[in-house]
């Protein structure tokens, strides 16, 4: 996995980099004290993996997050636990609490080991057009064509499509993870939508049907990077 | 990018390519100061003592420098950079063993940021605290860079 750190202290950040080179998964391509050479960095190279220190001088990591061109897999590390809630916000791989543990910060690395194998493993079959849905005993077959979103009720999901309401059982995280196709897009944290299906989008909405979807602030900048606005 | 971790990526990558049964025994027997916190440094260091001791030698080389910097905030009641500066090296102490003292600075960074009017108060607690902790990081240096000369 190509890998940045972003990291002002400059022990925390040693420590990090004697930890991802040990690693056999992480190829380090460079440690950055500012959130301005991270952004410098994935203009002119492709990342896979982030090492994101959440509180930097020029901005807060969170923020920055919002300002990439595309979302790598991050592992947020920083001495403030309260940082916790909104990371996850943005579908973060990891939160790691400083001082790093080395067995802890391994076991980050595996995580997203894991993460960059699903990407490729979902890359390498986005030619697929459909899903299967479990509902009164059978598998229904969706194309998605049909689907217009998903909704998080608890612990279900809503499938949407043009004429139907399909309930299945399961996490929307684990879900984005397995349809695999950019058209679907996670624009907070209870929706997904198909971008195929979208009518317009206001400030905080989307309008897919007659429904309008909010779209959560960890989200807009994805959003907004996603559609061919001229 | 900076430089410092530049030229330290170098040399890591070339200590790990170099990594023999020679260097896991050099490492080997060393048990660092109970006065210290032992089980983080050596999960931390255990299994690469060099790296502890440049970790070590930044520590003493950086610490009195930022302690300065700090004491000369304080009097000027720069609330931001005491703020900034108790950020950036609160966690330093838990690299040589001293988390109780990463803790107090984590506690000196909020008075700051509350623009406290007992930051002075706290600063020369802190002082007084770390006086006594400087000479266990010292000693453990020193042993530290025995047993590695010693066992080369």
């Amino acid at each position: 996995m190509n890998t940045v750190i972003l990291e002002d202290n400059e022990m925390d950040a040693l420590m990090m980099q004697q930890l991802c080179i040990s690693d056999s998964e992480v190829q380090l391509l460079g440690t950055y004290d500012t959130a301005a050479g991270i952004l410098e960095h994935v203009s002119k190279e492709k990342i896979d993996l982030l090492f994101l220190d959440v509180e930097v001088p020029d901005m807060s990591g969170l923020e920055l997050i919002e300002k990439l061109p595309y979302q790598p897999l991050i592992i947020v590390t920083t001495s403030n636990k309260a940082y916790a809630s909104d990371a996850f916000d943005y579908d973060v791989t990891d939160f790691l609490v400083k001082p790093l543990i080395t067995k802890r910060f391994k076991k980050a690395i595996s995580k997203a080991t894991q993460g960059f194998e699903k990407r490729n493993k979902i890359a390498l079959s986005s030619a697929a057009s459909e899903l299967y849905v479990r509902a009164d005993g059978k598998l229904i077959r969706i194309p998605y064509d049909d689907i217009l979103y998903f909704e998080n009720v608890g612990d279900y999901i809503k499938v949407i499509t043009n004429d139907k309401v399909h309930i299945i059982h399961g996490a929307l995280k684990t879900l984005a993870e397995k349809l695999g196709h950019p058209r679907f897009l996670k624009v907070h944290r209870s929706f997904i939508v198909n971008l195929d299906k979208v009518i317009d989008i206001e400030d905080c909405s989307i309008q897919i049907s007659k429904r309008m979807i909010p779209i959560s602030r960890a989200h807009k900048s994805i959003v907004m990077n996603s559609i061919n606005l001229i | 990018m900076i430089e410092y971790l530049r030229e330290w990526d170098k040399c890591a990558h070339s200590t790990l390519r170099m990594k023999s049964t020679q260097e896991v025994e050099v490492n080997h027997g060393y048990k660092f100061s109970d006065k210290l916190n032992a089980e983080f440094l050596q999960e931390s260091y255990g299994n690469n003592l060099e790296f502890g001791k440049k970790m070590f030698s930044i520590f003493l080389e950086s610490i009195d420098g930022d302690l300065e910097d700090l004491q000369l905030a304080i009097h000027a009641k720069d609330y931001v950079h005491v703020k900034g500066v108790a950020h950036k090296i609160k966690n330093n102490f838990t690299w040589v063993g001293l988390p109780q003292l990463s803790s107090v600075m984590y506690k000196l960074e909020m008075a700051a940021g509350n623009k406290s009017q007992t930051l002075k108060d706290d600063f020369n607690e802190f002082l007084s605290l770390f006086k006594q902790e400087r000479v266990t990081v010292d000693t453990e240096y020193t042993r530290l860079s025995d047993h590695l000369s010693c066992n080369q």
